[in-house]
């Protein structure tokens, strides 16, 4: 059987690796502090695979094939998109995966009503390459993607996420490999892009999710609605990929690294760690 | 596109924002985008949106807020400078 090992979530904005001076200088070291101790934890916990969970921004997945849930089903993948066209800030490189994790989940899942799409080519974007650039700048754990569509209403629904989060866990202890498995949630909280709102924080927001993420209150960010999120921003909608490790860690307390709102980047930046 | 419109009032406008980014001479169309918008089944008032640009008409006319964005440092313009210039639009 394999074990759930650690859980990880955390903000995803490519600012920290390419437009820092945005930012306000002390924030930004929390960010940076944040990101040490999240790696430091990984380390230590030295899974075999994660699965990483994201939102995607339109680079690959558009509105006419556009799944609620995917699965990347590799041995590996390339990113981010976005360094293929311009300075990003860390370079289009590739990153080793696991095939058969990656299969052994969607079988699973196709048959117990959590139905995966499956992409077998994906050069990913930001949400998964910047966090894993700080994470695992060595590439040492091999990392299956998991996209949540947030970016294209009509959106999965936060219970629904919660549901699949619970799902992946049950999966995971019946997975016959006798590996550890960490997952790693990307996204959030609070912040719009390309949209009037795009500078406005909702801190109180922020505040009130993590506080529910960390005590194991999930079930009170499943019963979030569509409109409640919406209303904090564009693009809070990313939410969901804490929702889903919330549901995988159904219960559990989680450590609240760090939150700040860094109004250069437009974003509630926050992170926390279930060990 | 197949030239037949799917109904969908928001695909095409958001289909040509979503070929653009991903053609590589995006930042020479953009300086010219007529002849490359000739080739989408565009209503006037996408059309008018889509050249003008008006970033806040894109979004009445339900462009995904993130290809919104991308349109704009397609434009040249510095991704900071988005809120002022969405806020100034209005």
């Amino acid at each position: 059987m394999a074990e759930l090992c650690l859980g990880i979530a955390t903000s995803h904005l490519a600012h920290i690796v390419n437009a820092r001076a945005l930012g306000d200088v002390a924030q930004v070291a929390t960010f940076d502090a944040g990101y040490r101790r999240l790696a430091r934890a990984l380390a230590d916990a030295a899974p075999d695979v994660a699965l990483i969970v994201s939102a995607e921004h339109v680079n690959k997945f558009f509105i006419d094939n556009l799944p609620a849930f995917c699965i990347g089903m590799f041995d590996a993948f390339a990113g981010p998109v976005e360094a293929k066209t311009r300075d990003f800030g860390i370079p289009f490189h590739r990153v080793r995966s696991d095939y058969a994790f990656a299969r052994f989940l969607v079988e699973l899942g196709l048959d117990e009503g959590v139905d995966w799409a499956i992409s077998e080519n994906w050069e990913l974007d930001h949400g998964f390459m910047v966090p894993l650039s700080r994470l695992d700048p060595d590439g040492r754990c091999p990392v299956v993607p998991v996209f949540i569509n947030c970016a294209a209403p009509p959106l999965p629904s936060p219970r629904r996420c919660y549901a699949v989060g619970r799902w992946l866990a049950d999966a995971i202890k019946r997975w016959d490999a006798g590996k550890r498995v960490a997952i790693i949630a990307t996204g959030g909280l609070s912040h719009s892009v390309g949209s009037a709102q795009q500078g406005y924080i909702d801190a109180e927001f922020d505040r009130r999710f993590l506080d529910h993420f960390c005590a194991g209150r999930g079930d009170a960010l499943a019963a979030l609605s569509d409109q409640e999120i919406a209303a904090t921003g564009s693009a809070s909608g990313e939410v969901r990929s804490w929702i889903m490790l919330a549901g995988a860690f159904a219960g559990r307390q989680a450590e609240r690294v760090m939150y700040e709102p860094i109004s250069g980047f437009d974003t509630g930046c926050a992170q926390a760690l279930i060990a | 596109m197949s030239g037949l419109s799917t109904g969908s009032p928001r695909y095409a406008i958001n289909r040509v924002i979503f070929d653009l980014s991903r053609n590589p001479n995006a930042r020479a169309i953009v300086a010219d985008k007529a002849q490359f918008l000739a080739g989408y089944e565009l209503g006037p008032e996408e059309r008018k949106a889509l050249l003008g640009p008006d970033w806040n008409r894109l979004l009445d006319l339900g462009v995904l807020p993130n290809l919104v964005y991308r349109y704009y440092m397609l434009h040249g313009l510095a991704p900071e400078t988005f809120p002022a210039a969405i806020a100034a639009a209005h």
